[in-house]
């Protein structure tokens, strides 16, 4: 069968271009080409056996080729321009699949429908297509959404240590977001396939095919593929967002990424500098991530938030590749790993975590929600440390540290487990009033489930929630109209 | 230096440098007879070139500049539907140092599917003058002639 990209085969481009190339030194997945004179960087290119390659560079008398393949080129092999860059299919027919890089789906289900082709690389828009990030990003958990608020369009990292807790996170905000009708892409990066599985799963049995999609690259494919892949996403998560749609792009992880990107460029006989990594590292993450935001829409503001995801190692978040995301983003959710040793799940260090615009989308109720609970929490902090000492407490210390636990129950949430923003916001008050006592946490964890589910399947119990909550615009007031209705409510929740 | 030869010319060539290249360290001037008779491409091109095969310096140097030669040569491809005799291989070593120049490398493929004509490939551009291109032209102007609304 002849080699073809994009319906023409390797002749018809040799016809048109009338230029060819032969492999003259391979140092996999790298492909040096001696020909072509007519070639231009990051233009695609066609082998003789079907394979696609993407041209790095151009140095003297050759030309450098990443090949998106995981197999080997052979030397003297025969290869052709395509005369385009490289392109990715996007359409609403990808939502729902998983594909690869290139949008080809990984499984061999019926063909994705596909509507244009976007170049995988391009430039993030300028400022006057920008708009100021105004609305709030909801994920459904609880500690985040009180502490470390988001915004639609905002660009926030989620660093910390393996196996603490961030994709849980990640996945519990895409189902918030996906039931809101945000278009959700869940991009992993070089992953084991279980892991892509998991997120898989998630989706399916969560029912979010409708709005969610998710771009893989596995840790044993092509290295090629597994560097294109948020851009990609991105170039997908571009198209949604044309459509009118917000979009959420998660991308798991962009630690992962550099590595992969170190080793193509050391390959490429790239000078290493810091860690090894290239010299363009920043700049391979600044364009992808820039081309997020919040933008002027036909009929009003569309975004993409982008969650990237960074690995630390030990807690040092003061890696290279960490504090180069750490400045390119609108701020980080640190997980730590003390907090998740000692059981709160998810263990986020608000102290640590930084929203630099998510402050400016919160109503006055949230900003003095958020106000009293940093002040609260700074003094329970202080105060635990001061009960090691051992000395007897007096009843505003007992009193302290009674709401504090409440607080910290009132945090942990189990995977899966997603609470409504006004929702969030009653239990928090009610919690505040000393009426919702959750020192029996598994009660209290039944208690928040209802209340969520309540809150989803009961219009007049969210039409309620909702009124209470826009009818103030201060915190302190909203206390005052909930605290008398604190045992309707409680008795409410607990008869259903 | 001038050197115009096909690909399994030069391929011999460099073999037959490279032994020797390598057995030079053996000869004592003047002694070179032993290896260098054994030679069927070097043997000529010494001859072409002047070398005094009993100096070593010279005959390494020679050997050196020879493959200098072919590594910078440039190489034409050359697609036909036939093998090539000595005559036709003659024809166009004159042609190609006319209209091209020395220092080439003729790399001939044979592919009896082109029917006839030639494919060339030199400096990365490729021409296709076979003849079952032109036919297949010539069927294509014809389908799309012959579809025309009457």
């Amino acid at each position: 069968m002849s080699a073809s990209y994009r319906g023409k085969e390797f002749e018809t481009y040799l016809h048109e271009t009338g230029e060819t190339g032969y492999a003259q030194m391979v140092s996999h997945p790298i492909v040096y080409i001696v020909g072509l004179p007519g070639a231009k960087i990051n233009e695609v290119v066609l082998f003789d056996n079907g394979e696609i390659g993407w041209i790095l560079s151009l140095p003297e008398g050759l030309v450098e080729v990443l090949l998106l393949s995981v197999h080997p080129m052979r030397i003297g092999a025969q290869v052709v321009r395509t005369e385009s860059l490289l392109q990715v299919p996007v359409g609403m027919g990808l939502i729902g699949h998983t594909v690869n890089a290139l949008g080809r789906s990984l499984y061999k289900t019926e063909p994705i429908h596909y509507d244009e082709m976007r170049a995988v690389e391009s430039l993030a828009p300028g400022i006057d297509k920008r708009e100021k990030i105004t609305q709030p990003m909801e994920t459904g958990v609880v500690v985040i959404d009180l502490t470390v608020p988001l915004g639609k369009g905002q660009r926030e990292l989620v660093i910390g240590d393996r196996k603490t807790g961030k994709s849980e996170f990640l996945l519990q905000t895409l189902l918030t977001q996906s039931k809101a009708g945000t278009v959700c892409i869940y991009a992993c990066v070089g992953k084991k396939r279980i892991d892509i599985k998991k997120v898989e799963n998630f989706i399916q049995r969560n029912n979010l095919s409708e709005n969610c999609m998710v771009v893989a690259s596995s840790s044993s494919d092509a290295l090629g593929m597994i560097y294109l892949t948020p851009y990609g996403a991105m170039s997908m998560a571009e198209f949604f967002r044309d459509k009118g749609r917000d979009v959420l792009l998660i991308i798991d992880d962009l630690t992962t990424h550099a590595k992969f990107y170190r080793e193509v460029s050391l390959l490429s006989k790239k000078f290493p500098g810091r860690a090894s990594y290239p010299g363009d590292i920043f700049y391979t993450h600044s364009r992808l991530l820039e081309r997020a935001g919040n933008f002027a829409g036909e009929n009003g503001p569309v975004s993409i938030t982008c969650l990237p995801v960074a690995e630390t190692t030990e807690g040092d978040i003061s890696g290279y590749i960490q504090t180069n995301l750490m400045s390119i983003t609108d701020g980080h959710i640190f997980f730590d790993t003390e907090i998740f040793d000692a059981g709160r799940k998810p263990s986020i260090n608000y102290f640590l975590s930084v929203t630099r615009v998510g402050r400016q989308t919160q109503s006055k109720v949230r900003w003095g929600i958020n106000r009293e609970l940093f002040s609260f929490l700074s003094l329970y902090e202080k105060t635990q440390a001061f009960v090691h000492f051992g000395a007897e407490l007096n009843e505003g210390i007992k009193s302290t540290l009674s709401m504090g636990d409440n607080v910290f129950t009132f945090f942990n949430q189990p995977m899966g487990q997603i609470i409504q923003l006004n929702l969030q916001i009653v239990l928090f008050c009610l919690i505040w009033v000393g009426s919702l006592k959750t020192s029996d946490s598994a009660n209290a964890r039944v208690l928040f489930d209802k209340a969520s589910a309540l809150y989803e399947a009961d219009p007049e119990f969210r039409n309620r929630v909702d009124t209470l909550v826009n009818s103030v615009d201060d915190f302190n007031a909203l206390l005052g109209r909930i605290a008398p209705m604190s045992g309707e409510f409680m008795s409410y929740l607990n008869a259903k | 230096m001038k050197l115009l030869v096909t690909a399994r010319e030069s391929e011999n060539i460099l073999e037959e440098s490279d032994t020797l290249l390598r057995s030079l360290y053996k000869v004592e001037d003047g002694n070179f007879d032993n290896e260098y008779p054994r030679t069927t491409s070097i043997k000529p091109l010494f001859e072409e070139l002047h070398v005094d095969v009993r100096n070593k310096q010279q005959v390494e140097k020679a050997l050196n500049d020879i493959r200098d030669t072919l590594k910078d040569s440039q190489k034409i491809q050359l697609t036909v539907a036939f093998v090539p005799n000595e005559k036709f291989l003659d024809k166009l070593k004159i042609w190609t140092e006319q209209n091209v120049g020395t220092n080439v490398i003729l790399d001939i493929r044979i592919d009896s599917g082109i029917l006839g004509g030639v494919k060339l490939v030199f400096n990365g551009l490729y021409k296709d003058f076979s003849l079952i291109a032109k036919l297949s032209n010539y069927f294509k102007e014809y389908n799309n002639v012959s579809q025309l609304p009457r």
